[in-house]
């Protein structure tokens, strides 16, 4: 099932949650809602599931509104961030419990729901642990059995609300992988939120920046990865050196240094230029190219080594700089020693 | 060049060719005096031809972030009358003062503390309470939407849940509340029987307690076990729900938390609390009449005969009253715990505030039913 949201808007006190979000999920899709926390995104979700009223705005499912629908009708399943198991009952009763509560009609009988509960729990990996209770579980256990209750109501919608948020680092890992797999196998439209960009960017189709409750950018995530679109969504997908300058003829001006880039700005607009640590090479102090920086720290273990550096001036900017270990040790580096960063690709945004 | 010399440190000089102010002296705490300062540059700006206006520095003056702030007065001042001031010519350090004092000034001031008023901690107080309770009626409304359809629908009532609850608030409160109505039994016949002994009218002890206990008493004990007891569990129960968002799981499985969990709830305190306040009569009337016989000499059996023939009307007139003391607990507690939004620390501020209130309503509750009854004259 496609869905979209057209205006949503939905505020919390004098806080703005959302700010006029319009959004299309196709369907099938696995799509990840990215940001950081408070902006927005599991407001968004939650008004997706109807767990949440919006202040204004449409939600439709397969081109219906759905904004007054009952959250009966809209036939998700929602896996939340803490798991929310019934902690009362066993997996299996956890997992049959969306069933057995369904009215008389609608409702299959005890043999078929078992076939069907266990069958998903096959699906989970976790056939074995029917009898257990939640607190018998671990973290990731327990997250695999609240997809198999959400999954267990033959949602058209699978919506994730940090799902892997609580699980530690490994296990998360793992669970991702499994969760692209499953996706594969079901084809469920799926939603899911987190503020993990690697998550994101391994696990989704597509991903979609929000900041302060609006949308920065929709794409794939080779797309949003390769071109942000604002310098918070380059900032956002992975670590980043920050140049403050002005555009001249031939470059960026940044303070005494002009790093060479075509800049498509004009000249004397103020801008802000990224570039990643593996698109910065350091080179000898002596050199009249690039920004000044000093050595920090040298971080050298695996194939390549990385370097911390502070920048000149008040308050001192930090960079961080991925170079091969061979380039790293034909520097000679040590910490404390003035060298120059040179950028072999910048990007420039223009100052708001 | 004319020259207007403030009395102490700091003074104002202007010369016509190139059009321009200079400040001269210390600019300094010890040597500004403002007003005097000002007077002079708006003579010198009236006196100035028209165009920008150089601002200079004489060699030896002194500045200090005083001093800096009367400059920005003066330039504050060739503004209001229309002059551009030119700072190109000022000495770097000058600038850098002119500068901090600028940022300082830019910084917004911390948000002044709301001055302490009684009158304004009462006013929000009060429109706490009014909220509170349209959200207790709109809790209310939910509820009985959810609970009407029922009433057509009775199989779909979750019993199980109901005898569960029913388990927990009622068999299990049975020692409590027995032990409790007996001692207040015991309390209640010794100050009657004091008071009674003195006119010889020992027989009326058993009026009183009966009375006493079965109108009021009993129910009230009761209830206000069960406020403590199951309301704050119901509290505790559905807000530790909230906050690991099996609530928010329910809801998604398109399971109404009203009809899953605060129905069978309320059922089940609607089913005990008469239950347990018959059982509350009984033991503070067997308490009543141990003191009774021992105390004060009353005859087990001419006691019993009086409590059976008044005792009829007024056990029904307290039970009557229960239903809708265990109702006020239920939704009380249900709507407390629901209302927790996030930490666990709510779960505890929601379990207290239940208790306060349902006690707090059942005895308001109660000495409405008083006045009605009266009034119905039963």
């Amino acid at each position: 099932m496609s869905i979209e949201v057209r205006h949503i808007c939905k505020r919390f006190g004098a806080f703005t949650a959302l700010d006029d979000v319009s959004l299309a999920f196709p369907d099938g899709e696995l799509v990840a809602l990215l940001g950081p926390s408070g902006c927005g995104k599991t407001t968004l979700l939650r008004v997706i599931a109807g767990l949440e009223q919006s202040d204004s705005g449409q939600v439709l499912f397969d081109g219906e509104d759905a904004s007054d629908t009952h959250v009966r009708e809209r036939r998700v399943g929602f896996v939340f961030q803490h798991y929310a198991l019934f902690r009362h009952m066993s997996v299996f009763d956890n997992v049959a419990f969306g069933l057995r509560m369904k009215p008389r009609r609608e409702r299959p009988s005890e043999a078929e729901i078992r076939r069907r509960v266990m069958a998903l729990l096959e699906l989970v990996q976790l056939d074995w642990l029917a009898d257990r209770f939640p607190s018998q579980l671990s973290g990731g256990q327990r997250q695999r059995i609240a997809l198999a209750r959400a999954l267990a109501v033959e949602p058209k919608v699978l919506l994730l609300d940090e799902p892997f948020g609580a699980l530690d680092a490994k296990v998360r890992k793992e669970l991702r992988r499994w969760l692209r797999r499953l996706h594969d196998e079901l084809h469920v439209t799926s939603i899911f939120v987190t503020h993990d960009q690697e998550e994101a960017l391994e696990v989704a189709d597509r991903v979609v920046l929000m900041h302060r409750g609006r949308v920065e950018q929709v794409g794939s995530p080779e797309e949003v990865y390769h071109h942000p679109a604002t310098p918070f969504v380059y900032d956002f997908l992975g670590s980043v050196n920050r140049f403050e300058g002005r555009v001249e003829e031939s470059g960026v001006r940044v303070g005494e240094a002009l790093l060479l880039h075509e800049a498509p700005l004009p000249a004397g607009e103020a801008v802000i230029a990224f570039a990643r640590p593996f698109e910065l090479d350091i080179v000898p102090a002596e050199s009249d190219r690039g920004v000044p920086a000093r050595v920090a720290r040298i971080l050298a273990f695996g194939a390549s080594a990385r370097v911390e550096l502070d920048g000149e001036g008040e308050p001192a900017r930090r960079f961080e700089v991925e170079l091969p270990r061979e380039r790293c040790t034909a520097l000679g580096l040590t910490p404390g020693q003035p060298v120059r960063l040179v950028p072999a690709r910048l990007r420039v945004f223009a100052v708001e | 060049m004319d020259e207007i010399t403030d009395s102490a440190g700091a003074h104002v000089r202007w010369t016509n060719e190139p059009p321009s102010l200079v400040l001269d002296g210390s600019w300094t705490a010890a040597g500004v005096k403002a007003d005097a300062l000002l007077k002079a540059v708006a003579q010198a700006l009236d006196a100035l031809p028209a165009g920008p206006v150089r601002l200079e520095v004489a060699p030896g003056a002194e500045l200090d972030t005083v001093g800096a702030l009367v400059v920005e007065h003066v330039a504050a001042l060739a503004e209001s009358k229309g002059r551009v001031l030119d700072h190109s010519s000022l000495p770097e350090v000058w600038r850098a003062t002119l500068a901090l004092i600028d940022r300082v000034a830019q910084r917004t001031p911390p948000p002044a503390p709301a001055p302490f008023s009684g009158f304004a901690s009462i006013g929000k107080s009060a429109i706490d309470v009014v909220r509170h309770f349209f959200a207790l009626l709109a809790f209310i409304g939910e509820v009985t939407v959810h609970f009407l359809p029922l009433l057509v629908r009775p199989w779909r009532i979750r019993w199980r849940e109901v005898i569960v609850e029913l388990e927990a608030a009622g068999v299990r409160a049975v020692p409590i509340v027995a032990l409790l109505s007996f001692l207040i039994g015991v309390v209640l016949a010794y100050q009657a029987g004091v008071t009674l002994d003195r006119f010889g009218a020992n027989v009326f002890i058993a009026d009183m307690i009966g009375v006493v206990v079965l109108r009021e008493m009993g129910p009230l004990i009761a209830a206000i076990i069960v406020a403590g007891r199951t309301g704050s569990s119901y509290a505790a129960q559905l807000g530790s729900m909230r906050v690991t968002q099996e609530i928010d799981a329910l809801r998604s499985l398109a399971l109404p938390p009203a009809e899953m969990l605060v129905i069978p709830r309320f059922l089940a305190l609607a089913i005990a609390l008469p239950l347990l306040t018959t059982l509350a009569n009984a033991a503070g009337l067997f308490g009543g009449m141990v003191v009774a016989t021992g105390g004060f000499g009353l005859d087990w059996t001419v006691g019993l005969q009086r409590l059976g023939r008044l005792g009829h009307a007024h056990y029904w007139v307290g039970l009557v009253k229960t239903p809708v003391f265990a109702m006020a607990i239920a939704l009380i507690g249900c709507q407390a715990g629901m209302s927790v939004r996030g930490s666990a620390l709510e779960v505890g501020r929601a379990t207290t505030s239940s208790v306060v209130q349902s006690i707090f309503w059942v005895i308001v509750l109660d000495a409405i039913f008083s006045i009605v009854f009266r009034w119905l004259g039963l």
